[in-house]
């Protein structure tokens, strides 16, 4: 299995641009709303390039989104590939690719990873739990839960909060 | 699996079972295929884990585990018809115990992690440094099989 392009921070690196271009072009408008003399081409030049930068705006963060999904799903069968002859949790929870995909939650919105480690459980189940008790602060599963009820529980906790 | 374990080849292992999250070696070698065996001070992450009480996460401590249950030390690491047998690998790193191998007195047992259960000929093919090798044969413990 090829490297992972690990580099899954680049959404900051839309970000911050972004926040600046947010700023320069809000003190632009407000400077635009003071001056009373613009004529018509002048206002209808200026919410042309707005609508281009939001929609240049969007494209970059589709575009990020997607970036981050494939290395969601590249660390996911990283770890599966690099730990399942381990027989030790704690070393196999330790994995780089395992707590990666914890940190990449804070870069979704909607519940993201949480979903596709629950599509884990579905199709291909493993030891999920910790990353989800990590990412979400809760852990539905009880003490005498064995491995399929652990998995039945979080799959219960996903479609109660409408993840999957 | 070759990958993994390069002492493996066709015709001195062969795969029994579909890959299987469910439990780890030492499950399997005391018969539990419910639940992963893991030390409680390693094992808090919102997963359920198995282990029994008052066992350190040693080489002795996983030895004490058979004891209890009548296996008792040996130095014959071969198979041996009449004889359970169980093998504890450690890590060449820390000696910590890495896996454990059983054998029905016919042909050695092992569960790989969250894989695949494999019968194989010898300890010695999952023994090493090589990729997920097991590190070397730290104990093994046999008791007579019952008739």
């Amino acid at each position: 299995m090829p490297p992972i392009d690990t580099n899954c921070a680049l959404q900051h690196d839309y970000r911050k641009p972004r926040e600046g271009a947010y700023i320069i072009a809000l003190n632009r408008t407000r400077r635009s709303r003071r001056i009373s003399h613009w004529d018509d081409d002048t206002v209808g030049a200026y919410e042309l390039a707005s609508h281009m930068t939001q929609l240049i705006a969007d494209r970059r963060l589709t575009h990020t989104q997607s970036m981050l999904e494939t290395c969601l799903h590249a660390h996911i069968e990283r770890w599966k590939l690099d730990t399942i002859h381990w027989s030790s949790i704690t070393k196999r929870l330790a994995h780089p690719s395992y707590l990666r995909i914890i940190g990449l939650a804070r870069n979704f919105t909607d519940y993201e990873v949480e979903r596709a480690l629950l599509r884990e459980f579905q199709t291909d189940p493993d030891h999920w739990f910790a990353a989800l008790t990590a990412m979400t602060g809760e852990d539905p599963v009880r003490p005498e839960h064995d491995f399929d009820e652990a998995v039945d529980a979080w799959l219960a906790w996903g479609r109660e909060k409408g993840i999957i | 699996m070759e990958a993994k374990f390069p002492k493996l080849h066709a015709g001195n292992y062969q795969i029994c079972s579909p890959k299987n999250p469910r439990y780890n070696c030492i499950a399997y070698a005391n018969g539990d295929e419910r639940h992963w065996w893991e030390h409680p001070t390693d094992a808090g992450y919102g997963g359920r884990y198995y282990w029994p009480p008052n066992i350190a996460n040693t080489l002795e401590g996983w030895a004490a585990i058979f004891v209890a249950q009548g296996y008792e030390t040996t130095n014959n690491y071969g198979i041996e018809a009449g004889f359970e047998k169980v093998a504890i690998y450690v890590d060449l790193v820390d000696l910590s115990p890495s896996h454990v191998a059983k054998s029905d007195g016919h042909v050695w047992k092992s569960k790989l992690g969250g894989g695949y259960d494999i019968e194989h000929h010898s300890l010695d093919l999952l023994e090493g440094d090589q990729q997920d090798e097991y590190g070397i044969v730290g104990q093994v413990l046999k008791k007579a099989t019952v008739q």
